[in-house]
């Protein structure tokens, strides 16, 4: 096993406000890490550092040893909390323009899974809900033979109908060889498959430990011990 | 992958800029075939006079829309949801906005292009440059060419589109670095440095025509066909020379990281 994505000293910060601080974290190869926190807690910040669309404050990050830049870009498939595709698109527009770009993109995986979603490669995504726009960038991130996947409430939008044949879909397609970094509410919905945990509380990070530990520890589950540590009064 | 990156922001552009060049041409030959025709027959001179007021609408839009496109477009796809692809794609900064600029240059030659194009449709006739030339010589004295000054002229005007674009461009780069009032800072931005850039050119221009021996302070000014050329080259250069002074400092600003919502 190895270190795919390591977070060194890394704060962010907009203007006074201080959103990340002191981050270090090391994220090995093989892991399926969920992340897990508060709305506002940093989680898609701490994403969107790692996919070069903020800049740190101070700090270094590196994947697979690497400063970000293109090679960086290469090896991850990120899929943010909002759909980015030009509604003026097709959905086979859209699979042309991964096939273009990504070297590692499987154009007959991603027509298979849009088949098995029951989505329309001809249509136009004006002409889509939310959700399975949603659906077709999963699908889409999940078409590539990455090394790393960070996948930002991946389950946001989905209906509770597909929710699981999602999360099957996210399993099943990745290599199993990658690393899976997830952050999302339904905490619930994915705790079975998670192999790490990381809690992260007002842009700090205050736990990361094996989740069988974990639960081991408190005995309870993932779901609980968050409730429990972020219990609202 | 820059070829890539053109092709991608040039075929989503033109995915509209076409209708609209085409639509501009086939209006200035219709129009054409009305004012031919309309001599004669009552209803193509009303269809002419209908063509004539589309055309100039047209005309208008065939010059700003790929400037408006192309800058709504770029901050749409570097700093808008489209962002969220357009930096996760695996290409450098630098190929994105080198990819921006150049895609902005072709559409709006092609504009251009297109506006040359359809007026010489509509309006050319064998005494046309002869008619200018006579019209400009009571202003210009001595010897020029009316097909070369058209050139200059044109290609001023190009250039000037191409450096508020560098402008806008740079302003953007700026102000979406900051988390707040992105579009007040670029408005601000762009003012202020367009501003500047005319003030510069104002001065060059002075300079050029005070050591062509133009009386400035003379009630009278008489042009001499020298001066103005020196004027429209003078232009040219100084427009060109602030384009690429902020498209390299777009460039520069960029490559530093930007900061998406």
């Amino acid at each position: 096993m190895s270190v795919v994505l390591e977070y060194q000293h890394v704060n962010k910060s907009f203007g006074e406000k201080q959103v990340l601080k002191d981050i270090n974290l090391q994220i090995q190869s093989n892991k399926i890490v969920g992340l897990l926190g508060k709305n506002g807690s940093g989680k898609s910040t701490l994403f969107k550092l790692a996919n070069e669309l903020l800049t740190v404050t101070s700090g270094k990050i590196l994947v697979d040893g690497k400063p970000l830049g293109v090679a960086s870009k290469q090896v991850i498939s990120y899929l943010p909390e909002r759909t980015y595709f030009d509604p003026g698109l097709k959905v086979s527009d859209t699979i042309k323009l991964f096939a273009t770009f990504y070297a590692d993109f499987d154009q007959a995986k991603a027509e298979s899974l849009l088949l098995d979603l029951q989505l329309d490669k001809n249509m136009r995504l004006s002409k889509m809900s939310k959700g399975m726009k949603e659906k077709v960038q999963l699908v889409l991130v999940m078409s590539r033979k990455a090394k790393i996947y960070i996948l930002d409430e991946p389950l946001g939008g989905v209906d509770p109908a597909s929710r699981d044949y999602i999360l099957n879909t996210i399993l099943k397609h990745f290599d199993k060889d990658a690393t899976l970094l997830i952050s999302t509410h339904m905490i619930a919905d994915i705790e079975k498959i998670l192999d790490e945990v990381i809690f992260i509380e007002n842009g700090a990070i205050i736990l990361h430990e094996a989740a069988a530990t974990l639960r081991e520890k408190e005995k309870a589950t993932i779901d609980e011990i968050f409730r429990r540590k972020f219990y609202v009064r | 992958m820059f070829g890539k990156l053109l092709k991608k922001d040039l075929s989503r552009n033109m995915r509209w800029l076409w209708i609209l060049f085409v639509a501009t041409l086939g209006i200035a030959i219709l129009g054409r075939g009305c004012k031919e025709l309309g001599a004669s027959i009552l209803l193509f001179k009303i269809l002419g006079i209908f063509f004539d007021s589309v055309f100039y609408a047209l005309l208008v839009n065939v010059v700003l829309q790929p400037f408006l496109r192309n800058f709504l477009n770029f901050t749409k796809s570097l700093y808008g949801d489209e962002s969220y692809l357009t930096h996760t794609l695996p290409v450098t900064k630098n190929q994105i906005i080198n990819a921006k600029f150049v895609t902005a240059l072709i559409e709006m030659a092609l504009g251009f292009s297109v506006m040359v194009v359809s007026i010489l449709i509509m309006f050319w006739t064998p005494t046309m440059f002869d008619s200018l030339a006579l019209l400009l010589s009571f202003v210009i004295v001595g010897q020029f060419s009316i097909g070369g000054l058209f050139v200059l002229f044109v290609t001023l005007v190009v250039v000037e589109f191409v450096m508020f674009l560098s402008i806008i461009f740079f302003s953007i780069v700026v102000a979406y670095r900051a988390k707040e009032k992105r579009v007040l800072k670029t408005f601000l931005l762009t003012a202020g440095m367009a501003f500047a850039s005319i003030i510069v050119l104002f001065i060059v221009i002075l300079i050029v025509l005070t050591l062509n021996g133009v009386a400035l302070t003379s009630a009278t000014v008489t042009l001499t066909s020298t001066a103005l050329y020196s004027v429209l080259v003078t232009g040219i250069v100084v427009y060109f020379v602030i384009s690429v002074l902020f498209y390299c400092l777009a460039k520069k600003i960029f490559n530093r990281g930007v900061n998406v919502d």
